[in-house]
């Protein structure tokens, strides 16, 4: 049912995808049916409706090394087949903030805002990032059907940025971009779902635009 | 006896314990506009009154608001889908006038 992209080598993924599991808790609502936690005390969310994007676009976070979207694996949980997407705790969505954006550090802002521009995120509102007060850093959550392929128009963390005047990509940014770019093309190879191909295939010719550009001020 | 239309909505606490903040519900024969029984002040419902959500189900930009009555609570279980922030289907049932 998912499309599984190569590992990328990230520890949490491996306790995601291994990890013994001691407890499995329902959880009310739609899209999420249940909190899992590992023998280690980690927990993580489960939701057997998730789509494979949510993969790749972890998989994207990792190749740019920007540490923004929470570990992800594909896990049948109850032998329903799923998503379990690592938990954060002690980060809260944005909304529960009246000026989320002095809450977060500045290099952080920018690099989610890069990320966003990469991926064209279309619903990052704040119920789709949180906040992590204490080390001033941000998540970014939901990168979905919704998110990636939707028509909407929220770009809340981007729009921000710009607002902030945090538009030039530092040395750092510009390394990191082009390392996406160049890793990028042997997961495309490997991709066989069409949603995930298009999104690579954006996120491809965007990075491309920005490395040129040095600016997400578009 | 009428039917009633409603959305469960939750979030998680600090210990990750999940928790129900307000309940959305909608009277097939009233004023086809959605109350909040619970914190009228919690965040989430605040914003929610303020800003709308998208409509999802029919993929649109449209935004929709509780005056729009059973096309909203359709669509909240979209707007809050990361377990974090999380609503319930529609669920109904009947009540006493």
């Amino acid at each position: 049912m998912f499309e599984v992209p190569p590992s990328p080598g990230v520890d949490f993924s491996g306790i995601l995808e291994k990890g013994d599991i001691i407890e499995t808790t329902p959880l009310g609502g739609s899209a999420v049916t249940a909190m899992v936690t590992f023998q280690d005390g980690n927990k993580a969310i489960f939701s057997p409706a998730a789509s494979s994007l949510e993969l790749a676009v972890f998989w994207v976070d990792h190749l740019l090394g920007f540490g923004l979207v929470p570990a992800v694996a594909a896990r049948p949980i109850n032998d329903q087949p799923g998503l379990l997407t690592q938990l954060i705790t002690g980060a809260k969505p944005a909304l529960y903030y009246k000026t989320w954006e002095d809450a977060v550090q500045p290099q952080e802002l920018l690099k989610a805002a890069v990320f966003d521009y990469i991926l064209d995120s279309r619903d990052r509102r704040k119920e789709n990032f949180l906040i992590d007060e204490k080390l001033q850093k941000l998540w970014l959550i939901n990168n979905d059907h919704h998110m990636l392929l939707s028509y909407l128009d929220r770009r809340d963390i981007l729009d921000t940025a710009i607002k902030k005047g945090l538009t030039n990509l530092t040395p750092e940014i510009l390394t990191a971009i082009d390392r996406f770019y160049a890793g990028s093309q042997a997961f495309l190879n490997r991709a066989k779902e069409k949603e995930m191909i298009d999104v690579l295939n954006r996120a491809r010719e965007r990075a491309r635009m920005i490395l040129d550009k040095k600016t997400i001020n578009a | 006896m009428t039917l009633m239309y409603f959305v469960d909505l939750f979030e998680l606490d600090s210990e990750a314990k999940q928790k129900k903040i307000a309940t959305f519900k909608m009277e097939e024969d009233g004023s086809n506009r959605v109350e909040v029984e619970g914190d009228p002040y919690h965040p989430a419902v605040e914003n929610l009154k303020g800003e709308g959500i998208f409509d999802y189900k029919n993929a649109t930009p449209n935004k929709l608001y509780p005056d729009d009555g059973l096309s909203f609570l359709e669509n909240l279980k979209y707007n809050f889908r990361s377990g974090y922030l999380s609503a319930s289907d529609v669920q109904k049932k009947t009540v006493d006038n």
